[in-house]
């Protein structure tokens, strides 16, 4: 699975929807369902996919499928 | 500052209400009995920065700031046409027009409903066009990820991180803030592309 796709997993997953649910251009704010709850899930999730605390920089920028996507292909 | 000629006045009672709240000003002797309660359940002290369980009456009225409404505000979150009291917006204003910003939701009922977007949504509105603020701002810790989405959706900036500023009760150590600011020129730039949601109203003491 490319990182774009893995990270509309993991927000799929957050916000409990399938995946076909989770365009590639979702962001904070125009995704139904991408409340503050599911922002903490998906914080949450990802924490345990890198087995670490994310950093207060990733924490901050991690706003769209396209920066989890960045992320996910930096750290993997 | 200045006044933007609307319904409120300096020391007056505030009332904001949006499409499904109620914001109203409380007394402090209000806010603590409203609040107590919450003073028992970690997860909604420990993001504050407070300990939890431990609090008796009268040292939770103490805690309380005096509320003036003039540049330190308490506003009780109710739902429309209900007495219930599921939350509160807090706001102290600096003499060169600075608003610092903090907010709870106690009812759990309501978490994860969109209250805090819709509600600080209507405090901005009244802290930059009646109170004439010109930056609003916060500082949720690193790991209060609910109130970091809050300040990223309501079109914050992110400007920096304090460093262990912050006691987390939970974890027991000093954790990180976030510093979120808003500038009154960009707050009135985002207005202009969505629909007004807040009518402030003036209530008689």
């Amino acid at each position: 699975m490319n990182p774009t796709d893995s990270a509309r997993a993991y927000v799929a997953d957050a916000l409990g929807k399938p995946i076909e649910d989770i365009p590639h251009d979702a962001a904070i704010g125009d995704l139904d369902g991408w409340d503050s709850l599911g922002h903490m899930r998906l914080m949450l999730l990802l924490e345990q996919k890198l087995a670490r605390p994310l950093a207060p920089d990733e924490i901050v920028h991690i706003r769209s499928v396209s920066n989890i996507a960045d992320l996910l292909s930096r750290t993997s | 500052m200045s006044n933007s000629g609307r319904s409120w006045k300096p020391g007056r009672p505030v009332l904001l209400t949006t499409e499904r709240f109620s914001l109203e000003s409380m007394t402090k002797l209000q806010a603590a009995r409203a609040t107590y309660a919450w003073s028992f359940d970690p997860e909604i002290m420990h993001p504050l920065g407070f300990s939890a369980g431990n609090w008796s009456p009268y040292r939770w009225f103490k805690s309380h700031k005096k509320f003036n409404n003039r540049n330190k505000f308490m506003l009780a979150i109710r739902p429309k046409g209900s007495r219930k009291l599921i939350g509160y917006e807090r706001c102290y204003v600096s003499p060169n027009g600075i608003g610092f910003l903090t907010v709870a939701i106690g009812d759990r009922s309501w978490w994860g409903r969109g209250v805090v977007l819709e509600t600080r949504a209507a405090i901005i509105d009244f802290l930059f066009e009646d109170v004439g603020c010109q930056r609003i701002w916060g500082t949720p810790t690193a790991r209060n990820f609910p109130s970091i989405y809050n300040y990223q959706a309501l079109g914050f900036t992110y400007e920096g991180t304090l460093r262990r500023n912050a006691y987390d009760h939970g974890r027991q150590e000093n954790v990180d803030s976030l510093m979120f600011a808003m500038l009154r020129e960009e707050w009135l730039a985002q207005r202009a592309k969505k629909p007004e949601t807040s009518q402030p109203e003036t209530e008689t003491p």
